[in-house]
């Protein structure tokens, strides 16, 4: 695993919902592209 | 502001992108229920999601500074004030970009803006991302 994904893989970040997410699930079985946005608006 | 010019820019390249077998979603440093507000607005299909502690930003290599916020490169994006949005749902100081990562960990690709508007160009990223699927 390279560096920045190691990095990321652990971090949980939550979905709209508040239910927290491993950001490493999202490449577990597809690539992902993945686009931090400053703010949401 | 421009937060949301760079998600449309991608908007028409996400059906193209999930059905070849490449998923996407957005992270954003405002709160969850902006979050829901947010892919509403923007109409889309994939999950947003929430980074207020901005962990995921650091581990990432996203850029953060208060000056970053007054580069002149900045200036060069004041034509997209159509996306202009007065409530500031998240941390205007944090800088976003992309970050393409492959099954197993292998990051293919990853862009990280310099100041507010600046922006990978999605014909790159989406050639990035098909490249995962041939490796």
């Amino acid at each position: 695993m390279d560096q920045l994904a190691n990095a990321l893989s652990a971090i949980e970040i939550r979905d709209e919902h508040g239910q927290p997410h491993r950001v490493g699930a999202l490449w577990a079985e597809r690539p992902v592209v993945l686009l931090f946005v400053r703010h949401f608006g | 502001m421009f937060c949301a010019k760079q998600v449309a820019e991608f908007r028409p390249h996400i059906d193209e992108l999930t059905r070849r077998g490449i998923d996407l979603a957005v992270i954003g440093s405002g709160a969850p229920q902006f979050a829901l507000g947010f892919r509403e607005q923007m109409g889309l299909p994939i999950p947003v999601y929430s980074d207020q502690t901005l962990a995921a930003y650091k581990a990432a290599a996203m850029n953060r500074s208060l000056w970053r916020m007054f580069h002149p490169g900045q200036l060069l994006g004041w034509r997209a004030l159509r996306y202009f949005r007065l409530a500031l749902l998240g941390d205007a100081t944090q800088q976003g970009g992309v970050v393409v990562v492959r099954p197993g960990g292998r990051v293919v690709y990853e862009f990280h803006n310099r100041f507010p508007g600046d922006h990978p160009n999605p014909a790159v990223v989406v050639k990035a991302a098909l490249s995962a699927l041939a490796q």
